[in-house]
């Protein structure tokens, strides 16, 4: 019998593969890729709780939809501004970026 | 009562901001340009300006205390009074943007459209009380400035910013993202109520208490606190300083804007006063400590801006009615003040090109508009008397004194004692020099800010119970509710 402390477990595995990617990766384009790691792992974690408790809830179906959404407005949006970036000084890498400090 | 009509009715101060930057964009298109020239620029600003008034005035009108959406927004006095607010900060930011925007971005158009929808998205936030509201709402005010970070052309510094902004954007809203569905999962609820209520009882999961300290990363990096407010320096040195006047103020106090009615929500349920009281000592003391050995004025802002982050989290440590009207009050003033500095800064930079702290010396003599406001302005942000932010530090430091927690009050009189040695280092370079510098000249709409912002610094400073008030009613009524 899967359970609701399935999903989460899986969830979190996905979640933490996600976050481990952020904290290592060098170039700008691996962190967007982690970080629709983790937010597909949230989706996956409103869908099951949302499914699994008796009550069915609607409003987290429907936020898990708007999320779809807006992870793909943010995806969209960080893959503009890198190519851009890149077209302008051939530097992806963030830690290329350091003029900013102190 | 809850057809489409009565929705747009009670959120027409929303729905006009975001239509006016959809006709923005659309006007840009059948506005005539010559080579070079594009003379319908100053047009787009005021048809800007002109919806985020008219919002004003249906802000006023709109119907209160009612709530949409089976009940995951609230219209009420709080979110009005943020309306305001943010309505106010919208304008001073296009404002003080006219006459340098195309020198930085040729997308003008885009620019406006972009700060009215980022407007609006901080106007939604002050709504939510649901969690999944407000977290797509909270993506409506961090995805128009990751845009407009990105507008700047042709310059090393602000590409710089703009990829440190977006990965902090994606990392906290992911953050957020994952505890709200742990919390969810635990209390099968996104009412805040809700949840504070679960909270109190002791019946949430370990893994719920797990999802609201993620949550908390999401906040943070909102009212730029610990533990993350590391991006604010990078962020705000290489920003174009009219974006950087923008996120300072109205990012920051959307995310105090929900802080405010959480805690208004959860005030009889929760007790937070240790963890928000060591958040806030924290920020200060970072904060003020950073900012001592700047010396670039926009990066020691963003210090300054950590430190008042923390002031304000004393207010919210409190968590009592006193409390939270201060720190709705303290919201006001430091929104002034701080766009206030900003515009001088912004002004500044665009007559000479320079933004160290060393290039304002004498200052008072090479344009005294801009001194006097620069300096009122950092005045009330360190809290000396006769400003509004004295009044703002004094309201606040009193309610955690009044709730007992006399560590706090100490700690954060300590800081802002620390405070006053860079913000009056400035003031000193300002009006004490005796090197000659040519004359700096400004634009007639920076003049016009700076003097509103200089006289809203004077004189709530002077009179400041009237908002007072206005803050006590909005926090009364909501708890009360």
């Amino acid at each position: 019998m899967i359970t609701a402390a399935h999903y989460t477990v899986l969830a979190s595995g996905l979640f933490c593969i996600g976050l481990f990617g952020v904290l290592n990766a060098r170039s700008a384009l691996r962190v967007v890729v982690a970080v629709e790691l983790m937010l597909n792992a949230v989706n996956l974690n409103l869908v099951a709780y949302a499914v699994t408790s008796g009550a069915r809830p609607a409003s987290a179906l429907a936020f898990v939809l708007l999320l779809i959404v807006i992870a793909a407005a943010e995806v969209g949006l960080a893959l503009a501004l890198v190519v851009a970036l890149s077209r302008r000084s051939d530097i992806t890498a963030i830690d290329g970026y350091a003029t900013l400090k102190g | 009562m809850n057809g489409t009509g009565h929705i747009v009715e009670v959120l027409a101060p929303q729905l006009i901001v975001v239509l006016t930057g959809a006709l923005v964009l659309v006007a840009d298109l059948v506005l005539p340009r010559r080579e070079g020239e594009y003379p319908g620029r100053t047009w787009l600003a005021a048809a800007s300006v002109t919806g985020l008034i008219a919002a004003g005035v249906a802000a006023f009108m709109a119907p209160a205390n009612t709530s949409l959406l089976g009940g995951t927004l609230a219209v009420d006095g709080l979110s009005r009074f943020f309306d305001l607010v943010f309505i106010g900060i919208g304008i001073a930011v296009i404002g003080l943007s006219v006459d340098s925007v195309h020198r930085f971005t040729p997308w003008v158009a885009e620019y406006y459209a972009l700060v009215l929808w980022c407007t609006a998205g901080n106007m939604m936030v002050a709504l939510a009380t649901g969690l999944f509201s407000l977290a797509v709402f909270l993506q409506l005010t961090s995805l128009p400035l990751i845009a407009l970070l990105g507008l700047a052309k042709n310059d090393p510094r602000a590409r710089e910013a703009a990829l440190k902004y977006l990965l902090v954007v994606l990392v906290s809203t992911s953050l957020l993202l994952w505890g709200l569905s742990l919390v969810f999962g635990a209390t099968g609820t996104d009412d805040m109520r809700g949840i504070a209520m679960a909270a109190a009882g002791g019946t949430l999961p370990a893994l719920g208490a797990a999802g609201l300290v993620f949550m908390l990363a999401g906040f943070a990096f909102k009212v730029t606190s610990v533990p993350f407010q590391f991006w604010a320096p990078d962020v705000y040195e290489g920003a174009p300083p009219a974006v950087t006047a923008f996120l300072s103020v109205g990012s920051k106090l959307a995310g105090f804007a929900l802080v405010v009615r959480f805690l208004a929500l959860s005030i009889d349920a929760l007790d937070i006063s240790l963890a928000v009281g060591a958040l806030a000592v924290a920020s200060m003391t970072l904060g003020n400590l950073g900012a001592l050995k700047q010396h670039n004025i926009r990066r020691l802002l963003a210090y300054s801006g950590i430190a008042q982050a923390g002031y304000i989290l004393v207010g919210v440590a409190a968590s009592s009615v006193t409390g939270l009207s201060a720190v709705l009050f303290y919201l006001a003033a430091y929104a002034i003040a701080n766009a206030l500095a900003f515009t001088v800064v912004v002004s500044f930079v665009d007559a000479t090109g320079l933004d160290e702290v060393g290039d304002l010396s004498g200052l008072a003599r090479r344009n005294p508009l801009a001194a006097f406001a620069l300096a009122g302005a950092l005045m009330s942000l360190a809290g000396l008397p006769l400003t509004v932010g004295f009044m703002a530090k004094f309201y606040v430091f009193m309610s955690a004194a009044e709730s007992g927690l006399y560590w706090l009050t100490l700690a954060a009189v300590i800081n802002a004692v620390l405070a006053f040695a860079y913000y009056l280092r400035i003031v000193w370079t300002l009006y004490v020099s005796d090197e000659e510098h040519a004359h700096v000249s400004m634009t007639r709409r920076h003049a016009l800010v700076m003097v509103v912002g200089a006289l809203g610094v004077v004189v709530i400073g002077l009179f400041p119970a009237p908002l007072l008030d206005a803050a006590h009613r909005a926090v009364t009524a909501l708890i009360a509710g």
